[in-house]
């Protein structure tokens, strides 16, 4: 029998944090709104499945093991049926020492928490939530709907030059087009108790990353936080929101094109309340007009290692940006202090990571990393995660290939190798299609795709 | 800013039976299940000309309808020009013929039994009741204001697929394995015009919706597609007010969301669909009343242009191979087969068509076409209209060069000059960025958005 429970824990870490999300150093200012892990336990007396949807930016390895480790003593939790999940918030902790910004700078101030205090406090947070899911488990059905609603939209600007910028300007005359579709609809699963039919909890897969106030300097869960607090209010203090995002390395909520006069501001807080209230309304509307009831009886899971091609640069590449950087270091100094350079009047950032990134990759002789996937399915409804920024397409291909199928697809589950951008990503470059931004080039996404196919199909 | 705004609704349903245009094969209703209406708006500026704008529910509104329609209208209406005029179709596939020749085989009306509607009987019809809408509107003309909103719900999804091999297909299967991507995005905003007469009143409602209304396309019945259902859902829950219902531009997109839709939804191909999409559209223009802003800045001005685009001209090596196809069918299908070229299957439908047009286009030897733009803006609120099914992404560039205007585009406006696609549509080619689909190609795009934005400029500029 398929049983379910949800709970949330708190993982604001204490005092003052540097934000993670951006290039410069953030440090939170005020206490805003605390971030949560919402935690879903799903038991069936065959399989058991731990879920946390994180307010983070990503998930790093490490955290996985921290959370097994915190929990492997009470609960039957592994790292084959553990998924932490992030909503991509660009306004919570850093949980790593080793970060480093383009400008030399270390991320973490010495007067903030340190990122090892911050993950524990995170990795606190996520356990508390699964312990009480899997002690808050019921006998349940689950429900399903599709909200058609825009969220996401494109982020990536195309020009008559072929090259293509992030958030790039569509006023300039020589734009063309955005690079992508926009998101899609809003995929939505409600669990009720089985026998009384009461909602006590709701998964919501949202195509848009929440980094609505991704430039604030304070603590925030971002939409999510707004998603919460309004389901909560009309559908009961006690339903719980698993939020997860569907694959938007190219999509943001940032609206480029279709900007109208009046409208909330798409970077604060009314744009969060605007978008967060949207998305609330959206699952609290389709709550009464839900198109399909599974019990569970045909509940399954797998979990995969998939073996994915490393980016490495090539010797041209390598060379030429030796040139370059050479070139730069008889102007700015031998140490390529980017902040220096900064202050001379350098301004050419992205060929300066790019050049960075193809010594590092030629000289790296890894050619191959792996990646963590799950696919869950209950009736016709499946899950299936990715750890990348993943480029909308890829998810379009896994679901046109699972006609029939009403697909969950989750980005930034389990690791965090970087943005996953497509063959017209990369030929249009820009940040997030470039060798700096991610670990595997578009060869990754085409076994990510049949390897994802592979996986689901095996569960139907 | 103050207006005079008046509203009237017209019935221009066809009386049965009578051919149906928008599909390849010929189809004959026998019966009406919704009332084709046109709902037509008449507004001004005080002191100002009214511009009178008719949403139809009609595949398409040509030339010829216009005509027609101003024809009857001089002397009934002041000072009356044809310029004031705007006809707009909802673009369903389920009312009448208005014309018998066209272009391309595909849409000629071939139909041979007298009993039907005929074409030209249809158009006068159509054009006498929408003349008599539009002088009701002038004479119900009252002081009032406007308000805009806009929602996010999705409409229309792109129907062009794109394969490995850099082939695109209109609606195209997504579950072969060398599916690649849908060609571009799907539809954005619904943008929302109310009007309010001085008592504050909801008297009308303009709602710009990118999706073209053809959810029940392929029905052998007359009916106003998903408009039907979101009048009666407006009806009945804000009384007697109109709904002018406004295409933007979605020569790329249909009602169908060809990766996403699910069994258990309401089929988009059936009345149910209809009625769901219909009353989605109809939920957000009733909610969003009490949230709609008045549009700033005190300018008031309707532009008329006709802008002369480069015609979509094949080659001399397209015409000879186009030339040298339609011999060879002749040699096998006989020589009189083009007076009615698809009633055997051995004649492809997209390749003859294609050579048609081809040969055609090349002997006509004309370089340039004029396509009607209208522009009404009502301070920072402007609808600005093109007669084409045009590509999304042309709507886009006037949008990306207004942000701080609320742009309503609206395609299939004053003419029917068909599909206008983009470079990369041309380049996977496929129905819909062919030759035979339009009278323009990307070239034509360009001057397109060029011409657009000159005239919304102008708009915007003091007198």
């Amino acid at each position: 029998m398929l049983k379910i429970g949800f709970a949330e824990g708190v993982i604001t870490p204490p005092g003052r944090v540097s934000l993670s999300g951006q290039y410069e150093i953030r440090v939170s200012e005020k206490p805003a709104e605390d971030i949560l892990a919402v935690g879903m336990a799903v038991s069936t007396g065959r399989d058991n499945l731990f879920w946390a949807a994180c307010d983070l930016c990503f998930i790093e390895e490490g955290l996985l093991d921290d959370v097994v480790a915190l929990l492997k003593d009470v609960l039957p939790v592994s790292r084959e049926n553990l998924i932490l999940s992030a909503t991509h918030i660009h306004t919570g902790p850093y949980l790593s020492d080793t970060v480093s910004g383009l400008n030399g700078n270390h991320m973490i101030p010495e007067d903030t928490t340190s990122a090892d205090d911050c993950r524990r406090a995170v990795a606190e947070g996520i356990a508390h939530a699964l312990r009480n899911a899997y002690a808050g488990r019921r006998a349940c059905v689950v429900e399903t709907a599709v909200a058609r609603v825009r969220t996401g939209v494109s982020r990536r600007i195309h020009y008559t030059n072929e090259k293509t910028v992030m958030y790039g300007h569509v006023t300039r005359p020589d734009f063309v087009r955005s690079e992508s579709r926009d998101g899609g609809p809003v995929e939505l699963c409600y669990v009720r108790e089985r026998d009384s039919g009461k909602l006590y909890g709701v998964i919501a897969d949202v195509p848009c990353p929440a980094q609505v106030v991704e430039n604030k300097y304070y603590i925030s869960p971002d939409y999510f936080g707004v998603v919460r607090r309004e389901v909560r209010a009309a559908l009961g203090e006690d339903v719980k929101v698993l939020g997860l995002i569907g694959a938007a390395g190219d999509l943001s909520p940032h609206v480029l094109l279709g900007h109208y006069p009046g409208e909330p501001n798409d970077r604060d807080e009314d744009g969060r309340e605007a978008l967060g209230k949207r998305v609330a309304k959206a699952i609290v509307e389709h709550a009464a007009h839900t198109l399909t009831r599974y019990d569970g009886e045909d509940y399954a899971q797998s979990f995969r290692r998939v073996r994915l091609p490393f980016w490495n640069s090539t010797k041209e590449d390598r060379d030429a940006a030796e040139a370059w950087l050479s070139e730069l270091r008889a102007q700015y100094g031998e140490d390529l202090n980017y902040e220096k350079m900064v202050r001379e009047g350098f301004r050419d950032t992205f060929r300066f990571s790019k050049a960075l990134a193809d010594v590092e990759r030629y000289r790296e002789t890894q050619e191959y990393f792996d990646i963590e996937i799950f696919a869950v399915r209950i009736g016709k409804m499946a899950f299936i995660t990715n750890p990348f920024e993943l480029y909308s397409e890829y998810a379009d291909r896994i679901r046109a290939a699972m006609r029939g199928v009403q697909l969950f697809d989750v980005q930034l589950a389990c690791g965090y190798p970087g943005y996953l951008a497509t063959v017209r990503g990369v030929r249009g470059e820009g940040y997030s299609a470039t060798i700096f931004s991610g670990q595997t080039p578009p060869a990754g996404g085409e076994i990510l795709v049949r390897e994802s196919i592979e996986m689901l199909r095996e569960l139907f | 800013m103050k207006y005079r705004i008046g509203w009237a609704a017209a019935d221009i349903t066809p009386r049965c039976p009578v051919a149906l245009l928008g599909q390849f094969e010929q189809r004959v209703a026998r019966e009406v299940r919704s009332p084709l209406q046109a709902v037509v708006m008449a507004i001004a500026a005080d002191g100002e000309s009214p511009a009178y704008w008719a949403g139809c529910d009609l595949l398409y509104t040509p030339a010829s309808l216009v005509h027609d329609t101003a024809a009857l209208l001089r002397g009934r209406l002041p000072d009356f020009d044809e310029s004031q005029l705007i006809l707009s179709a909802t673009h369903v596939h389920t009312a009448p013929y208005l014309n018998r020749d066209a272009e391309s085989a595909l849409v000629r009306y071939t139909n041979d039994d007298p009993s039907l509607l005929q074409p030209e009987e249809y158009r006068a019809f159509a054009a006498e009741r929408i003349a008599d809408a539009v002088v009701r509107a002038y004479h119900a003309m009252r002081p009032s204001t406007v308000k805009t909103a806009v929602s996010p719900i999705q409409t229309g999804y792109c129907r062009r697929v794109t394969y490995m091999d850099g082939r695109a297909v209109m609606y195209g299967d997504v579950s072969v394995p060398d599916f690649k991507t849908m060609e571009y995005h799907d539809g954005g905003n619904t943008n929302i015009l109310y009007t309010f007469d001085d008592t504050g009143a909801l008297t009308g409602i303009a709602a710009n919706v990118p999706c073209t209304a053809q959810v029940v396309e392929h029905k052998e019945y007359v009916t106003s597609d998903y408009w039907g259902y979101t009048r009666a859902y407006v009806r009945e829950k804000l009384g007697d007010v109109p709904v002018l219902g406004l295409t933007a531009s979605a020569g790329d997109l249909s009602p169908r969301d060809l990766l996403s839709t699910m069994p258990e939804e309401p089929s988009n191909t059936e009345e149910e669909g209809a009625r769901e999409l219909g009353e989605r559209i109809a939920r957000e223009l009733v909610a969003l009343v009490p949230d709609a802003r008045t549009p700033e800045g005190g300018v008031y001005r309707h532009l008329y242009r006709t802008a002369y685009l480069p015609r979509w001209n094949p080659t001399f090596v397209e015409y000879r191979r186009a030339k040298a196809l339609i011999e060879e069918l002749r040699k096998t299908e006989g020589e009189d087969f083009e007076r009615s070229p698809f009633t055997k299957d051995s004649v492809p439908k997209f390749e003859y068509s294609e050579a048609e047009v081809t040969v055609r286009r090349f002997e006509e030897d004309i370089e340039y076409v004029p396509a009607p733009i209208h522009v009404l803006r009502l301070g920072d609120a402007v609808f600005v209209t093109n007669p084409f099914e045009c590509f999304i992404e042309y709507a886009d560039r006037l949008r990306a060069a207004h942000p701080e205007l609320q742009l309503f585009d609206v395609q299939l406006a004053c003419d029917t000059m068909g599909y206008l696609p983009t470079r990369r549509a041309v380049r996977g080619g496929g129905y819909s960025a062919m030759i035979f689909n339009g009278q323009c190609g990307p070239e034509g795009g360009d001057a397109l958005v060029r011409e657009s934005l000159e005239l919304i400029d102008m708009s915007g500029r003091d007198e």
